[in-house]
């Protein structure tokens, strides 16, 4: 009993957390400067975020050692553009195919104007997620069947083929081809405009947080439900876990498919960030910079996920730009700095990281545990000194 | 009610060219304590992931609760490998996996203590209870099951007192001592709600002590879960303590089965421990 009160409390202070970290995202937006490299950072961190998290859910906590996100983010990419793009410009983007194959857009079918944005972006959101699972449903069946790194090439060879497959000229019509689809709202579309067409509100940084922190909630949810104990437990010992009545099939499969949808759901919000899809940009190398997130942040914790996903973000394109660049003090050029130098250094911090934090920054730990042991430790040392007193 | 709870039917288990259970006929009737005994590699092991599925047996079926459950028989390559009897008797093949045989009813421990070891004393029972909820995944997810949810806590509380490791159920698993991890790993097995309790040598590495805590703790969880529990042990002491009756198992084939005293006195069955005299 007690303590279900003591989770009881620290769900509403995690909730209290997020809400004031999306309130000041949103203050911070409207009171800098919209160009800072901030922004950009948070804008791509957040759909990064969501992503590592969907990824961890599979590899950390139902222990499927899965390569596949940027496949699935390709599709949930594609779906969303293809459904939202206005019809009136269809035409000018699928210019080499005379015009695209699908003639509505989802924001007018909802009526267009501000409400029609919203409910038709979510809703394209939602259906890029549904596309992407029920992919992860279909070839989950033949793929689910093998262990670790089999699997993983298995998945990996699937987002390398759905790459190519959607740069098919074949499918022009509907892709169009290895050409990039654009023009579609985006995370700009949000922000408030006057009569004039000036910007008075900005929520293009509140908006994807939000959509993210929505997501990553409803994983966490899930992840201390009793499926998420039972995929806890396919983790630890599935020979276990199937004696005790777990259907290792369905578990994974089920593992699979939510994963894969919440990848959806990155991917079309990446091509929001992106402000275009195109396929080429979901490369394997997109799949190991989210594995890679998860493994700094800790595999099986979603909090660090998040974490680290802002953290890489941040240090891979802002704060060590200056790297790239040629600089002279006085007349004294400055060795080494020149192009390319930002992904040496940063290669050996990432290095360090994992020398050090052999776990990942959190291990298997939440920010709520973190908390509440330093808590705990800061309060005994508190009754030491008075005990010394 | 005293009819059978379990029934191996002409089992027959055949890797390659080996023959590991040959044709077993073995009866476990409601409410009884049933062991397997035999000595290292009679097959008893290889009987137990035949009953619960983690194995197909080659030839041969079992019934649970007057059901057929399992059945099978040789196929492809092994038709012609096939060395054991009632051939061609089975036409069917049956072949649940061990997550259904559990929810039939049928739970077990292993032989290698297999709890989920990163987690609490508590979560591990707390897990096992997943394949009786009824909540689907969004109901779960959204919370909609919250009565259920506190009902599942509640047992687990009940279930760790009942088997005495209240105090250290926020415990991780792994750090518990031997004795207490295998208490519980049955805790966790009666949270799927078994009729039949299937238990792997429960007593592999335990001190004569621990042993007879074991014994008092079978004994009792029997008549306060109204169970039915079948059991491999070397331990005979156990064994013939518990028992109400025995089965011998010698090179994969059946060769004694009766009352502990029975046993005890059973000729093949001391010239299976002890071995026979070469002037005999």
């Amino acid at each position: 009993m007690l303590q279900e009160k003591k989770s009881k409390r620290g769900t509403w202070i995690a909730l209290g957390c997020v809400a004031a970290l999306l309130i000041l995202v949103m203050v911070l937006e409207n009171t800098m400067q919209p160009t800072s490299m901030l922004f950009t950072v948070l804008k791509k961190g957040a759909v990064y975020a969501l992503v590592a998290a969907s990824l961890n859910l599979l590899n950390g906590f139902t222990g499927l050692f899965s390569l596949g996100q940027a496949g699935f983010m390709l599709l949930g990419a594609y779906t969303y553009a293809i459904l939202t793009i206005p019809s009136a410009d269809r035409e000018s983007v699928y210019y080499l195919y005379g015009g695209s194959a699908v003639n509505f857009s989802l924001p007018e079918l909802f009526g267009g104007g501000t409400l029609g944005l919203i409910l038709g972006v979510l809703a394209a959101l939602i259906l890029a997620g549904c596309v992407a699972a029920v992919v992860a449903w279909l070839i989950g069946l033949p793929v689910l069947r093998l262990k670790s790194d089999y699997l993983a090439i298995a998945t990996l060879g699937f987002a390398e083929i759905i790459r190519a497959i959607f740069q098919w000229d074949a499918l022009g019509p509907v892709t169009n081809g290895a050409n990039a689809l654009k023009n579609f709202p985006t995370f700009s579309s949000f922000n408030i405009e006057n009569a004039n067409g000036e910007v008075v509100f900005r929520l293009s940084t509140f908006v994807p947080f939000l959509l993210a922190a929505v997501c990553i909630g409803i994983m966490v949810l899930l992840i201390n439900s009793t499926y998420g104990r039972a995929f806890k437990a396919i983790r630890e010992d599935e020979v276990a876990a199937e004696a005790m009545g777990i259907s290792l099939a369905k578990h994974k499969r089920m593992a699979f498919c939510i994963s894969s949808f919440f990848a959806g759901v990155g991917g079309g919000m990446f091509a929001m960030f992106a402000n275009q899809a195109q396929a080429k940009t979901f490369t394997t190398s997109m799949t190991y910079e989210i594995l890679l997130i998860v493994v700094i942040g800790g595999i099986g914790s979603i909090s660090g996920s998040c974490i680290a996903s802002f953290l890489y973000v941040a240090a891979s394109e802002w704060w060590l730009r200056f790297l790239d660049t040629e600089t002279y003090i006085g007349a004294f050029k400055v060795p080494f700095l020149r192009t390319g130098f930002r992904m040496v250094v940063f290669s050996i911090i990432i290095m360090v990281v994992v020398l050090f934090f052999r776990r990942g920054l959190m291990g298997d730990r939440e920010l709520g545990d973190v908390a509440r042991s330093l808590g705990r430790r800061l309060s005994g040392k508190g009754k030491k000194k008075e005990a010394v007193k | 009610m005293s009819g059978n709870i379990l029934q191996l039917e002409n089992i027959t288990m055949q890797f390659g060219g080996v023959i590991a259970v040959n044709n077993m006929n073995l009866e476990v009737r409601e409410g009884e304590i049933v062991s397997l005994i035999g000595p290292n590699g009679a097959g008893k092991t290889t009987a137990f992931n035949v009953i619960t599925g983690v194995y197909q047996p080659t030839n041969g079926a079992v019934w649970y609760r007057g059901e057929k459950i399992v059945e099978n028989y040789p196929q492809g390559k092994m038709k012609k490998l096939y060395k054991g009897e009632h051939a061609g008797e089975y036409t069917h093949v049956l072949a649940p996996t061990p997550d259904r045989i559990t929810r039939m009813g049928m739970a077990r421990t292993f032989q290698n203590i297999r709890l989920w070891k990163d987690q609490t004393v508590f979560n591990n029972v707390l897990t096992a209870m997943h394949c009786r909820s009824t909540s689907n995944l969004f109901s779960a997810t959204f919370r909609l099951n919250r009565k259920e949810e506190e009902a599942q806590r509640q047992r687990v509380s009940q279930l760790l007192a009942e088997v005495g490791l209240s105090n250290v159920a926020g415990e991780k698993a792994n750090s518990l001592p031997y004795g207490k991890q295998r208490r519980l790993e049955i805790a966790r097995a009666l949270a799927t709600d078994p009729q039949l309790l299937l238990l792997d040598e429960p007593a592999a590495g335990m001190n004569p002590q621990e042993t007879d805590e074991l014994t008092a703790f079978i004994g009792e969880i029997r008549s306060k879960f109204g169970l039915t529990v079948f059991l491999i042990e070397h331990h005979m002491d156990l064994v013939m303590d518990i028992s109400d009756r025995i089965y011998v198992l010698d090179f994969g084939k059946l060769i004694a089965d009766g009352t502990p005293a029975e046993i005890q006195n059973n000729q093949r069955v001391i010239d299976a421990y002890l071995g026979v005299a070469e002037d005999a």
